[in-house]
């Protein structure tokens, strides 16, 4: 079986256990092996750069070592994809910087290539549609609405991913795995969870839009792929007030491993 | 500062979810609407992706970031990233992941954070750096 380094970032592997269950769960199913990654730190996300030039050596180090164990990386939340990939793309635009980070990498015992792949779980399960439509025995009875992770698909120009206004590829794993997908307005606006650490009252207002616009187009279930869109519009609904419509979240592969027949446990939704 | 190839069109803001919030971002600082606002941002990059001209407002915006004292909750993220490796400390991540029935993950040295950041444990709260290139 094909094995990848499972980088969970922070903030998924600090509070989403549910998401790496339903990630290993699925993936196990398509034929990948998800690794335990010994030793990750932080990819300095949106944090580090602006207080240190120092925040390149954070990814640099995490994709050195995917590359010291020969293997290319899975992610799960958005602002770790772009971080890896950015990284890849300014080092190799850049031997000096590269030098430099290297030089850090050395005393730490690494050093950098640029050999380790990194695709964020969309690109994974977009390029094994034919495999879930063909396992998808189990078609999940929800009118799911989607949120699109933002930092996987922009700067377009760097992530080469996805259409950068409009993505599909969320859109076409939810139909292959059978379930309805509803459109609504706010489907591809930001979810807003990064205001948080500069104003509550932005990110519960942007929150709320976005649940009662899906909610308003007849949606019974948000499906998420990043720890930011679940920490907003799911464990953020607690805040919005008692007298405010619920809607379900779930993590991306955790509809599509229900579709596949895996069971409710295995995908940390028991 | 690299706002040459800003012209100052406005479509940046017309898709910016800070200023539909009512607010000010990098977005309203390079129309020349406001000084400040660089850290009111909820990482879309809606505004990278529409600028007609190809300005770098990323670049931008870690400029200005630079410029503007920092908020309390980057300044804790980022001391932890330089004392743990990790935007939270992970203390109770064993347990938590054994109720899950998930292996232990082995954390990371914080002596070879310390190595890596070495220049990131001067600069709260301040915000300089001995280099500014990003």
């Amino acid at each position: 079986m094909e094995k990848r380094l499972l980088f969970p970032g922070c903030l998924v592997f600090a509070r989403f256990q549910e998401y790496e269950l339903a990630a290993k769960a699925v993936l196990k199913r398509l034929g990948i092996e998800l690794v335990d990654m010994d030793g990750f730190s932080c990819c300095s996300s949106s944090i580090v750069p602006p207080f240190s030039s120092d925040w390149i050596n954070l990814p640099a180090y995490n994709l050195a070592l995917a590359e010291s164990r020969r293997m290319d990386i899975v992610t799960l939340c958005g602002s770790c994809t772009r971080s890896l990939r950015l990284t890849q793309q300014q080092l190799a635009g850049d031997a000096v910087q590269l030098e430099e980070v290297n030089r850090r990498l050395a005393e730490v015992g690494l050093e950098y290539h640029g050999s380790a792949g990194v695709s964020h779980i969309i690109e994974i399960l977009a390029g094994r549609l034919d495999k879930i439509a063909a396992g998808a025995t189990r078609p999940p009875g929800y009118r799911v609405a989607l949120s699109h992770p933002c930092n996987v698909i922009r700067p377009s120009a760097a992530l080469r991913f996805d259409d950068p206004w409009k993505p599909r590829k969320m859109r076409d794993i939810v139909e292959a795995a059978g379930a309805t997908l509803v459109d609504y307005d706010l489907e591809f606006e930001c979810c807003g969870a990064t205001l948080m650490m500069v104003d509550e009252e932005w990110a519960t207002r942007a929150a709320r839009a976005k649940l009662h616009s899906a909610l308003d187009a007849g949606a019974d279930l948000m499906v998420v792929s990043c720890g930011n869109c679940f920490l907003s519009l799911g464990r953020m609904q607690d805040r919005l007030g008692p007298d405010e419509p619920e809607l379900p979240v779930m993590f991306l592969p955790q509809l599509v491993g229900l579709a596949l027949g895996i069971g409710k446990e295995a995908l940390g939704l028991s | 500062m690299n706002r040459k190839s800003c012209d100052q069109c406005g479509v940046c803001r017309e898709c910016c979810i800070v200023e539909k919030l009512g607010g000010e971002a990098i977005t309203t600082i390079l129309s020349g609407d406001s000084e400040t606002g660089a850290w009111n941002c909820a990482n879309c990059w809606k505004c990278i992706e529409s600028c007609p001209a190809g300005f770098d407002i990323y670049l931008a915006i870690i400029e200005h970031r630079r410029a503007e004292k920092a908020p309390a909750s980057y300044r804790e993220a980022l001391d932890n990233i330089c004392h743990y490796g990790y935007i939270f400390p992970m203390e109770e991540i064993d347990r938590i992941r054994e109720m899950w029935r998930l292996p232990p993950v082995r954390q990371v040295d914080p002596k070879i954070i310390r190595m890596l950041t070495r220049k990131c444990q001067l600069i709260p709260p301040d915000n300089k750096d001995d280099d500014s290139s990003v």
